[in-house]
């Protein structure tokens, strides 16, 4: 039994699968089992192709899951009607990775932000909105002198706060962040993952936070899951995951990092060889086996089972105990 | 006993747009020595890519030009090459990577031809045309991608892959200067881990000096020898690895990348950025070009640009704050 007042979003065995022709399926987010806690941050780390910004969107439904549950405040969403999810949109929202491409470049920057506000009809009148609107700019550090500017008359980090300020509007509980400052340089993205902090400090926010950065993600999460090839081999407490890391694939991308401090210079990087295979109808069997340097003949036949090896530290891999 | 490879001199490069100069790289100097690695760090917009491509002269000719300044590469000033010496050069003493191997690839053009093409064209040692194959087979199997991949297109390789096939095609003629500009941006990082690896080890085999242009510091923490930190244009601090990445003797802005990068080693609460934006090239501000955004300016800082000033030889903080704590430049 889950204790729904602890836990704001769950997903129970999500997966989302999308036919490629020739009877073929690529298994995208293939079984994920998270759970998040009210007022938490859930990093969900992975390499391109893993299938983490499917996850964030099949979450809110965006791309309509294939199978399992989505448990948000303990109500399972995947039944919702069209109308009833569209109701819920306001309590979750998401924030992009592009600040270019995910905003319209014909709206000015006042009227992206009270889009969200008109179109949940949240306000009677539109000037209740855009006084909204104003709070919003503020909260987010947007100047009153950008209100009637284009988005292409800002700059990157500038469009990111108005994205965010979008997914605020509507007041909502839980906030997926897709990659939201990899497109930013390092001064900025600093600013960002300040400002996202303060926010969530403020007003209680659940975030997924989807990032390929291992140094973003430790920053500014609480629990860290850890994809590959559409599955969660490994989901911990922050600091945990960098102190203990269990399984081998979190192991080597820890290793993977190159740290911006002379003492590990001289370290051999431990360098997993081979590349990330192919997630269209996978062999059977652990999904790491043929870049895992601990790769036994079971690991090549039988899934390992995502299961709890101490409190809140969670792993899949045969060869852990 | 000079072992002084290239030497970049007070080089200015500007651009024409709308009539007006748009100065992207403003008084750059430095030195790269045979087998060392130079690092460029520096945000988008620092002038890091067009001082790249400057010394492959690669710069759009209609609209760039360099006002002032020398690139010396063995004693000889590339800008005063003739085109045709110039390629001469080209791919074959200095090579380049470049960022993106999807787009830095002919993707109509077998993977080996295209490192061939680059050993046709120059062929210092006359080979003929199976010595030319068996070159490309070593320099394949050199960057771990096996021979017999030599016929297939860009499109059947990982990112990966193609960026090492990049790296084959900078490496066939064996340069002696590479020039990477943000080589592993575009990976993932266990592949970027593979790649940062290769190039390592083939700068040892080949003894291979290099200019690495990033933005990550912890690429150049792990790759360089020494580092020039860029900001709007300008070498802002210059010194060996040692001096960057330790003691207090740096520019804010060096600062503020440190303070912006969450640490994985330590616990910090909150991250300290630098507020506010790096000014567009075509509205620099006046006196030090980093004074808006830096907590620690000064009413001179508004108004006269810093001179560089040194700790030690090599190690130089261009800004005000170092007037009395460094020396400044003796020019000898």
């Amino acid at each position: 039994m889950t204790d729904h007042s602890k836990y704001l979003m769950e997903t129970r065995d999500l997966k989302t699968y999308f036919p490629v022709g020739q009877g073929k399926t690529l298994h995208a987010v293939d079984g994920i089992n998270l759970r998040i806690p009210r007022g938490q941050t859930l990093g969900v780390v992975g390499e391109s192709g893993c299938g983490k910004s499917t996850l964030g969107r099949s979450i809110l439904r965006l791309i309509e899951p294939t199978d399992g549950q989505i448990l948000m405040d303990g109500v399972d969403i995947t039944k919702l009607k069209r109308s009833e999810m569209r109701k819920l949109r306001t309590d979750m929202q998401i924030i992009f990775q592009d600040p270019y491409s995910s905003l319209d470049p014909r709206m000015t920057i006042e009227d992206s932000i009270a889009e969200p506000l008109l179109v949940n009809k949240i306000y009677k009148t539109k000037a209740e909105a855009y006084a909204r609107v104003d709070e919003l700019m503020e909260t987010v550090g947007l100047a009153q002198r950008n209100a009637s500017l284009f988005p292409h008359e800002i700059s990157g980090g500038l469009r990111q706060r108005v994205g965010i300020a979008r997914a605020l509007a509507t007041n909502p509980k839980f906030i997926v962040c897709d990659e939201p400052v990899s497109a930013l340089d390092v001064s900025i993205q600093a600013q960002i993952l300040n400002l996202l902090m303060d926010l969530q400090e403020q007003m209680g926010l659940t975030y997924l936070f989807i990032t390929h950065d291992l140094s973003v993600v430790k920053h500014i999460s609480h629990n860290i899951a850890v994809m590959y090839l559409g599955q969660c081999v490994e989901m911990a407490p922050s600091n945990e995951i960098f102190r203990e890391p269990k399984h081998p694939y979190t192991q080597a991308l820890l290793d993977a990092i190159p740290t911006a401090s002379l003492a590990t210079r001289e370290r051999e990087l431990k360098i997993i060889r081979g590349e990330v295979a192919s997630p269209i109808d996978p062999a059977p069997g652990c999904r790491f086996a043929a870049r895992c340097p601990y790769a036994t003949e079971r690991c090549r036949t039988e899934n390992p089972v995502f299961r709890e090896i101490s409190p809140d530290h969670w792993v899949a891999c045969h060869e852990v105990q | 006993m000079s072992q002084e490879l290239l030497h970049v001199k007070d080089l200015h490069i500007s651009f024409k747009a709308k009539g007006k100069d748009v100065r992207a790289v403003t008084g750059v100097d430095f030195t790269v020595d045979k087998g060392q690695t130079m690092g460029i760090v520096g945000e988008s917009g620092a002038g890091k890519s067009v001082l790249g491509l400057s010394i492959l002269r690669l710069l759009p000719d209609a609209t760039a030009y360099i006002p002032q300044g020398s690139i010396e590469f063995k004693g000889n000033d590339l800008l005063k090459l003739s085109k045709k010496d110039m390629q001469k050069v080209r791919g074959d003493q200095i090579s380049m990577i470049f960022q993106d191997p999807m787009t830095s690839l002919n993707p109509v053009m077998s993977v080996g031809d295209q490192i061939i093409e680059a050993l046709r064209y120059h062929n210092k040692d006359k080979l003929n045309k199976a010595q030319l194959e068996q070159r490309v087979d070593e320099v394949m199997e050199l960057v771990g991608i096996p021979a017999y991949r030599k016929k297939e297109y860009p499109h059947q390789f990982s990112g990966g892959m193609r960026q090492r096939v990049v790296i084959a095609i900078a490496l066939v003629c064996n340069p002696e200067l590479l020039i990477a500009d943000e080589p592993t941006t575009a990976l993932d990082v266990t592949i970027q881990a593979q790649v940062l690896a290769i190039i390592r080890d083939l700068q040892k085999k080949l003894g291979t000096a290099m200019v690495l242009i990033t933005h990550d510091l912890g690429i150049v923490a792990q790759m360089c020898d020494k580092v020039g930190v860029m900001y709007a244009g300008e070498m802002v601090e210059h010194g060996s690895i040692e001096d960057i990445f330790s003691g207090d003797f740096h520019h804010p802005y060096t600062m503020g990348l440190f303070g912006s990068i969450p640490n994985l080693e330590t616990e910090s609460k909150r991250l300290s950025p630098i507020p506010g934006l790096m000014p567009p090239p075509n509205n620099l501000p006046e006196g030090c070009r980093f004074h808006p955004r830096c907590k620690h300016c000064m009413e001179i800082c508004k108004t006269v640009a810093p001179e560089k000033y040194y700790d030690k030889e090599g190690h130089y903080v261009a800004c005000h704050l170092f007037r009395d704590k460094g020396k400044e430049e003796n020019h000898d």
